[in-house]
């Protein structure tokens, strides 16, 4: 039989931080994806992140709901910088036309200039007609590019998954009329 | 569904593998012969595309490993029960400290040197117990154990008790351990 010489408590604490970091591994490039697709900085991403972790960690301490904990810490990234945006402060958030130094170029490297000036054109175009969709439908097109299932983005944006197909049909009509 | 044609929101399931077994079974029956909508279901396939490029272009290049650190960090000055665990201690009360884990060290090799014997267990008396300094001279015997060792002469020094270290040889103690595993108190016996 095994003896642990930690307490419980300490072994409350540890086991909270290992959750809160094996979560982080496998959550924070698709969360970083996503609080820049829905307006944040490379900086402010990275504190609506670190935010949310914390948060996480608070409620795994104080004996909080362990289950689905990756839409939980999307959802509250989410509204830490939707809470920023309204309140003006944009601590979490800013327009991502003044961020194009931060992107990366999806035109293949190797194409020639003619392609590559064209794909840039193609990106221009996608993203002006991303930023032209209402808020909700821009956040269901960037969960479901993280790889969330429609109950999943449901949950995150705390709506019904009947709600969540109709925005994410709206949305790719409106694109696939636009990007023609 | 035949002559119906497939709503944008079938096509998008289909795209996202959302559609329902009996919903699915319908759509790829009508799908095989619908040009218009194999046309609308590959445009629904692009733009698709063209989101996860758009996506991707929004990775971090940064390696994660600042980030990661950064959150540790973080963890580590909000646990409340790891800041407990931090008392603040003077060199001299870590000195001390150091001192008694060596009693603790010898003792327990000595024990582990020796052949196991057996050691009386009478009710143990805790009267003569030198507290070791680090303990908050709390000798409250609940859930601790009594380790009898033979340590060095000099031992006895380190213990504030005068002693011809010198004379060499070795002395009998008694050695009470808490039940956090931390000695608390020493007894010469001889």
């Amino acid at each position: 039989m095994g003896v642990s010489l930690l307490d419980r408590e300490t072994r409350d604490v540890l086991g909270a931080e290992d959750e809160v970091i094996r979560l982080f591994d496998d959550s924070r490039a698709p969360l970083f994806r996503y609080l820049r697709w829905i307006g944040s900085s490379t900086e402010e991403a990275d504190d609506a992140i670190q935010e949310a972790f914390l948060r996480l960690h608070a409620h795994l301490l104080a004996g909080g709901e362990r289950q689905n904990l990756r839409a939980w810490v999307f959802r509250v990234a989410g509204n830490l910088v939707r809470d920023e945006r309204k309140s003006g402060r944009r601590r979490f958030s800013r327009p991502l036309e003044s961020e194009q130094h931060d992107r990366h170029s999806w035109a293949d490297p190797a194409a020639g200039p003619e392609q590559r000036v064209l794909a840039g054109e193609s990106e221009r175009r996608l993203e002006v007609a991303i930023r032209r969709l209402p808020p909700d439908q821009q956040n269901c097109l960037a969960l479901r590019s993280q790889g969330f299932r429609y109950r999943e983005i449901a949950e995150i944006l705390g709506v019904g998954t009947t709600t969540v197909a109709d925005l994410l049909r709206r949305a790719v009509r409106k694109l696939s009329t636009e990007l023609v | 569904m035949r002559n119906e044609h497939c709503s944008d929101e079938m096509l998008l399931r289909h795209v996202d593998g959302e559609l329902e077994p009996a919903a699915r079974s319908v759509f790829e029956r009508h799908i095989e012969t619908c040009a218009a909508c194999q046309d609308r279901l590959r445009s629904i396939g692009d733009v698709s595309d063209a989101l996860e490029d758009f996506s991707d272009s929004l990775a971090d290049s940064r390696p994660p490993a600042f980030a990661r650190a950064r959150l540790i960090r973080a963890m580590a000055h909000t646990s409340p029960a790891l800041e407990r665990r931090k008392p603040a201690r003077s060199p001299a009360r870590m000195a001390f400290a150091f001192a008694a884990d060596v009693f603790l060290l010898i003792g327990i090799a000595t024990l582990i040197r020796q052949p196991p014997a057996v050691i009386p267990q009478p009710k143990p008396s805790f009267t003569g117990f030198i507290a070791l300094p680090y303990s908050d001279n709390n000798l409250a015997p609940e859930g601790g154990v009594v380790l009898q060792v033979e340590l060095p002469r000099s031992a006895l020094l380190l213990a504030g008790v005068p002693a011809a270290a010198a004379a060499g040889g070795r002395v009998k103690a008694e050695i009470m351990v808490g039940a956090d595993g931390l000695a608390r108190a020493i007894r010469f016996q001889n």
